[in-house]
């Protein structure tokens, strides 16, 4: 069984933790929506998420959106 | 009429052609406002040529390319895997998006703010985009996406856009130019779009301005024998095996300088006197390349026995595309103005897709042995080009006129080429025809003035 595991998006080491994470990686946003990366620009800035649970707007579940880096609260694989 | 105003005082722009005396002042070339209005006139107008397909092969590919002054995104999206092209400059405050020559990317990020564009150019983000403090997710995304050209064209494999949307189509702007343009980029044995190219652009900038190179090289024989004499006495013919082999059945032809005054296109045309592709004559030293080019040639001449056609693309042709376009068969050479006295020059290279290894080789070195400033038979023309602007701009030398007259009222229409006039092969006739065109641009207030859109117009001054 594989363990998941959280990353550290904190300060300097954080940016470029997320620059790289990779795609598949499971997210959770400051709005409580989750979702999953299907593409990392690698800018440090954007992510491209597919979305899993978007309690705030249930109709963008299954959809995919760009995030911000300072709108995403948790990583983990 | 359209005037120029502050450095030389107020004058028309056509008083700076003399058509009758077959003179150009040296103002069109040194005048900063003249410049200005060019960059409006002619390159927000003009259909320029951005790059080759082949440059960005896979989703999400880009290539940085340039019209006139501006960066321009070439961008292969991930989703249709079309190509298209956008303004490099950020629509919130105009900091460029992309600062690569090329590379693969999901979206252009703007390091500024971070607006954020997919590879549509559609904005499709901004740092603080859904921040109740910020913008909070009220910006039309669709309405601020990159500046699209209004229009652009995949020709055989090369990429041409125009930001006017008012423009004729590629092939009327081309006009009889555009069957030219075909040939050239046409594989050995004549199927079309058969190309790939050397990659990256073959860059460099040259201390002078865009018309020097861009204007007098569409065609321009009476150079050769002086300026590459060095390079002639270096052997550069026999480089590429000139001399070594003549033709047993020499196709009957005439060579003529042409230019269409209406298009301002231009340059060496061959009339074959009859029909069918020429034998191909040994050119190369490199083994084995010559027996492809000429097993290409067999083929091209049993598909297309009723049509003349150059022998193979390599050498199909020496022309220019106005404004600032060479078409040397598989070379395309062009000239990005950055200022009133300052160019990029820019080359691509092409090759049979489907060639082996070795006559790729061979292409791409004898590309990088002629063309740049590392190129033993272009870096002559350089030395004329970069030394013509610090001698024309002073204010003694700018006084004197530029003498064009090489061949005036000599040329005369051809029934096989419409509307392009023919001269000798050694006269400056493309070269005025590039004038007329130019004056012609200058003093439009938009292509409802200009060929082929009217008609009726006759841009022909000289």
């Amino acid at each position: 069984m594989t363990e998941s595991k959280k990353y550290d998006l904190k300060g300097q080491h954080g940016a470029e933790v997320f620059r790289m994470l990779p795609e598949g990686t499971r997210v959770t946003l400051l709005n409580g929506a989750i979702g999953e990366i299907t593409a990392n620009a690698h800018d440090g800035g954007f992510i491209l998420v597919k979305f899993l649970e978007h309690p705030k707007d249930p109709s963008k579940v299954g959809e995919e959106d760009y995030v911000f880096f300072n709108e995403v609260r948790e990583a983990e694989s | 009429m359209v005037t120029i105003l502050r450095t030389r005082g107020d004058r028309s722009i056509s008083s700076y052609i003399d058509a009758q005396r077959g003179t150009i002042s040296r103002e069109i070339y040194v005048n900063p406002d003249i410049f200005e209005q060019e960059m409006e006139q002619i390159f927000q107008r003009c259909w320029l040529f951005l790059g080759h397909e082949s440059q960005l092969p896979n989703p999400g590919d880009f290539v940085m390319s340039r019209m006139g002054t501006e960066e321009v995104i070439l961008v292969r999206d991930r989703k249709d895997n079309q190509i298209r092209a956008f303004l490099n400059s950020c629509r919130h405050r105009g900091m460029k998006v992309c600062r690569y020559d090329q590379g693969n990317s999901l979206v252009f990020t703007c390091p500024f703010h971070a607006w954020t564009y997919d590879t549509r150019g559609r904005l499709v983000g901004m740092g603080f985009g859904n921040n109740p403090d910020a913008y909070n997710g009220e910006v039309n995304k669709e309405e601020w996406g990159l500046a699209q050209v209004a229009q652009f064209k995949n020709f055989y494999g090369s990429l041409w856009a125009t930001w006017d949307p008012k423009a004729p189509s590629f092939e009327d702007y081309l006009g009889p130019f555009t069957e030219s343009l075909r040939h050239c980029l046409q594989s050995s044995d004549g199927e079309d779009a058969g190309l790939e190219m050397f990659t990256p652009f073959q860059r460099h900038r040259l201390p002078t301005n865009w018309k020097v190179p861009g204007f007098t090289s569409v065609t321009d024989l009476t150079h050769t024998a002086m300026t590459h004499r060095s390079a002639a006495a270096a052997a550069l013919q026999e480089d590429r095996g000139e001399g070594r082999q003549s033709p047993t059945s020499p196709f009957p032809q005439e060579k003529y300088a042409i230019g269409d005054h209406n298009l301002g296109h231009g340059g060496m045309c061959t009339l074959y006197k009859r029909p069918g592709v020429p034998e191909y004559l040994d050119e190369w030293f490199e083994p084995g390349v010559d027996e492809y080019f000429r097993e290409a040639r067999d083929r091209k001449a049993q598909k297309f026995a009723d049509r003349v056609l150059p022998p193979h693309g390599w050498g199909a042709g020496h022309f220019a595309i106005f404004p600032c376009v060479m078409v040397d068969s598989w070379r395309l050479r062009w000239y990005h103005p950055h200022a009133t006295g300052m160019l990029e020059r820019w080359t691509l290279c092409g090759v049979d897709k489907t060639a082996p290894k070795h006559v790729k080789d061979a292409l791409r070195h004898y590309a990088e042995r002629f063309n740049g400033p590392v190129g033993f038979f272009e870096s002559d023309d350089m030395e004329n080009w970069n030394y013509v602007f610090p001698a024309s701009q002073g204010a003694r030398a700018r006084k004197e006129d530029y003498f064009f007259a090489n061949g005036l009222g000599r040329g005369t229409y051809n029934d096989q080429l419409p509307g392009v006039v023919f001269n000798g092969s050694y006269t400056e006739e493309a070269q005025r025809a590039r004038f007329s065109r130019w004056l012609a641009f200058m003093e439009a207030a938009s292509w409802d003035d200009l060929y082929p859109i009217n008609k009726n117009a006759n841009h022909r001054i000289w």
